[in-house]
């Protein structure tokens, strides 16, 4: 059973966090999920470093070009510069008109300093994928958008654009961003999910991008993913014979050693990775702790994966932490906060 | 590989530029290295846009700002060390240092109002692609011609591609383009709406269009704007390149601090070339978290994959000899088997991931890896570690 249920229940999914925590790999399982429930699912890189279609065996995507990932499961690279043109397109009807205007000096001026105008014509895509329908149906064409987003200090600026744009803009785009807003912070219709490591800086940023998302943006807030958790270190009797062990080890003569490495060579090298693991997890536990005191159930924790580049057997084992999460994980954090 | 001479580079040089997309550990290796240079007796600076608060606070530096401050001497003593020279630090703030700016270059001081209460000032100060990491050179060049340093390190603000940094001045002089900014000069404030006759139809059009988009006011905003500093924009312009040129210099290098993983590095190469191409001074890069194996001398034979560190038939006989002959629990011997095998993994898929980077690089680039730590780093003792593997002794 999920223990999140509804998580995919949605039209739109943002997710988001600082640059390095795993951001890609959580929009791709909760995509490749979504798929496999057999829900049409648009796998959005919102002006990011397009990587999602290698995760899947698939060559890079180009921008505004869908890309088949998997069955239910394809990718589609949002940026905003070509947001704009397309979007003049329709608004001008004539490709040749369109052309001559992107040609010049001024139009590439306004493109790069108009505050905020790429990024609401990016985020304005979102909503013009979610109002896609079915021919001839008002079916949507795609059941869920999970969208991968640029790292936090942009984010709050892309998705504060259409709210910015609404109140401030008059005209065609007032009213444009009006919708685009609605449609970002409808609880029925988009999460905003945030993904984070149990480390200093990026615990910091998730909690900064939660206030900003919550009280700032007006997003309903979905789950955090504590991406990268170590196990939890032994406790109790476990912690009991750990130690013991580790004792006994320490307390050997040279001579002792040499001869038990003969025998069991990785012995020492087994003690050293669990102090390690040990020191690590304690560290992390400090973060887990405050995060949990900010997201309670709302936390899902994945594990550290030794893959060596995302990949899908990467998104299988995520898929299955969020779909069957180990309680254990949580570990000493959520012990400590339902005590 | 060669590596990276990092001693060499803080003796040498007056500027040390750390690149890098984020969340790879900048601000910290800027602050070590700051350490390092301070403990060679030299004057440091390190700048940065996003202090990492636990570092700075435990730097002493609750309280940094857009000023300099120093880190007091006692907390270096506190572990063991004495400074011959100073370490001191300093927040960047690009709001600020824009403002600054404006002040400086605006004719006149109600100029400088109107400009700042501008919203499309306001947004951009904020905002624009660039501007943040072209207000960090910007700051630099005004602290390195106070000459006040022996050293300045600048930790760039985080960008979704390192190379985002060095595009910053073509930019801004991009921005200051006179024959782009004299379409702003006249008509909103002689005629207050738009007369197109001073335009050819395109751009006319084009400016038609930004105004059935954004309404009057953003044009008027704009044309304020410009209008205000138009006497200044060759003052911005050549300001932007004498950053530019102090950025190629001798006395300058950049550093790419990186993740140790596949993606990072293949950015790493990128930029490496584009650093070539741009004849900019390139000091190395830095491979930081990189998963070593935790003991040194285990580290061979896992590298080797000898034949008793491979497999699951291995694993297993560990898993038996620890229940069976140390008497562990069975799930606890697993589990510290499972751990261990991770361990192995990570620096295995590190070293072949290091391994294939130096392959397929034809080029000498330097490169210096530094291990993931298990704690955060947060204070001087922190940075002492890493500096241990920044600036390994000769051996």
């Amino acid at each position: 059973m999920m223990q999140y249920p509804g998580i995919l229940d949605k039209r739109l999914l943002i997710v988001s966090g600082k640059g390095g925590v795993g951001k890609s790999a959580v929009a791709s399982t909760l995509a490749w999920m979504a798929a496999c429930k057999g829900k049409r699912t648009l796998l959005v890189e919102l002006d990011t470093v397009a990587s999602v279609s290698r995760m899947f065996g698939k060559p890079q995507s180009d921008v505004y070009q869908e890309t088949r990932l998997a069955k239910n499961l394809s990718c589609f690279y949002v940026e905003g510069k070509s947001g704009l043109e397309e979007y003049l397109h329709l608004v001008l009807k004539s490709r040749v008109f369109v052309r001559r205007i992107i040609r010049t000096p001024i139009y590439q001026y306004f493109v790069n300093v108009a505050p905020g105008l790429k990024e609401l014509m990016a985020v304005g895509k979102l909503w013009d994928l979610e109002q896609k329908r079915l021919p001839g149906t008002d079916r949507p064409f795609y059941d869920l958008i999970v969208v991968d987003t640029p790292a936090t200090g942009h984010v709050v600026s892309y998705l504060q654009m259409p709210m910015t744009a609404a109140e401030t803009a008059k005209g065609f785009v007032g009213r444009e961003a009006r919708k685009v807003a609605d449609l970002l912070q409808d609880p029925l219709r988009t999460a905003f999910h945030i993904v984070t490591t149990p480390a200093e800086m990026p615990a910091n940023e998730a909690l900064d991008l939660h206030e900003a998302a919550r009280s700032r943006l007006h997003l309903p807030i979905g789950c955090l993913f504590v991406n990268q958790v170590y196990p939890p270190f032994f406790q109790g009797a476990d912690g009991e014979s750990y130690r013991r062990w580790r004792g006994e080890l320490e307390g050997r003569s040279e001579a002792e050693s040499a001869l038990q490495r003969e025998r069991a060579g990785n012995e020492e090298a087994i003690l050293a990775c669990a102090e390690s693991w040990k020191k690590a997890r304690a560290a992390q536990d400090a973060h887990l702790g405050r995060l949990f005191n900010v997201f309670g159930d709302r936390t899902i924790i994945l594990p550290f994966i030794t893959a060596p580049h995302t990949s899908i057997d990467m998104i299988h084992t995520l898929a299955r932490s969020i779909e069957e999460p180990d309680e254990t994980m949580k570990g000493r954090a959520s012990a400590e906060r339902g005590s | 590989m060669p590596n990276v001479d990092l001693e060499s580079l803080l003796r040498g040089k007056k500027i040390i530029i750390c690149c890098g997309s984020g969340g790879v550990g900048k601000t910290t290796v800027s602050a070590a290295l700051g350490v390092q240079a301070a403990l060679l007796g030299k004057k440091v600076l390190t700048l940065t846009v996003d202090p990492a608060k636990r570092l700075a606070d435990s730097l002493g530096l609750s309280e940094l700002g857009n000023q300099e401050a120093q880190v007091p001497e006692e907390r270096f003593l506190r572990h063991g060390k004495n400074p011959t020279g100073s370490l001191h630090a300093m927040m960047l703030d690009t709001k600020r240092t824009f403002d600054e700016l404006i002040e400086r270059y605006a004719p006149n001081e109600d100029v400088a109002r109107n400009i700042m209460h501008n919203q499309f000032y306001q947004h951009l100060s904020s905002a624009m692609t660039g501007s943040h990491e072209y207000l960090a050179m910007e700051k630099l060049y005004q602290i390195h011609l106070e000459g006040r340093y022996d050293l300045i390190v600048l930790d760039t603000p985080p960008t979704k591609h390192a190379l985002d940094f060095l595009e910053a001045p073509s930019r801004v002089r991009a921005f200051f383009d006179r024959s782009i900014s004299q379409w702003f000069l006249k008509p909103y404030l002689t005629m207050g709406r738009l007369s197109l006759s001073l335009f050819n139809r395109t751009a006319g059009t084009v400016l038609r269009l930004v105004e059935r988009f954004t309404g009057a006011e953003f044009l008027q905003d704009v044309s304020e704007f410009v209008t205000g500093l138009a006497d200044s924009f060759d003052i911005f312009r050549s300001r932007a390149e004498e950053v530019a040129h102090v950025l190629r210099g001798e006395q300058t290098t950049f550093l790419l601090v990186t993740a140790a993983d596949r993606s990072a590095l293949e950015e790493a190469a990128y930029f490496y070339d584009r650093i070539q191409e741009a004849a900019l001074p390139f000091g190395g890069i830095i491979a930081n978290r990189f998963h070593a194996f935790p003991v040194p001398g285990a580290a061979a034979r896992v590298s080797a994959g000898g034949s008793s560190l491979n497999g699951q038939a291995s694993l297993d006989a560990d898993v038996s000899y620890l229940s069976e002959e140390r008497g562990l629990p069975p799930s606890v011997a697993r589990q510290l088997v499972e751990n261990f095998d991770r361990y192995r993994k990570l620096a295995l898929r590190d070293q072949s991931v290091l391994q294939e980077f130096a392959r397929r690089s034809p080029r000498q680039v330097p490169i210096l890896t530094v291990p993931a730590f298990d704690e955060d780093i947060f204070d001087i003792d922190g940075l002492l570690k890493m500096n241990a593997h920044l600036f390994p002794s000769p051996s």
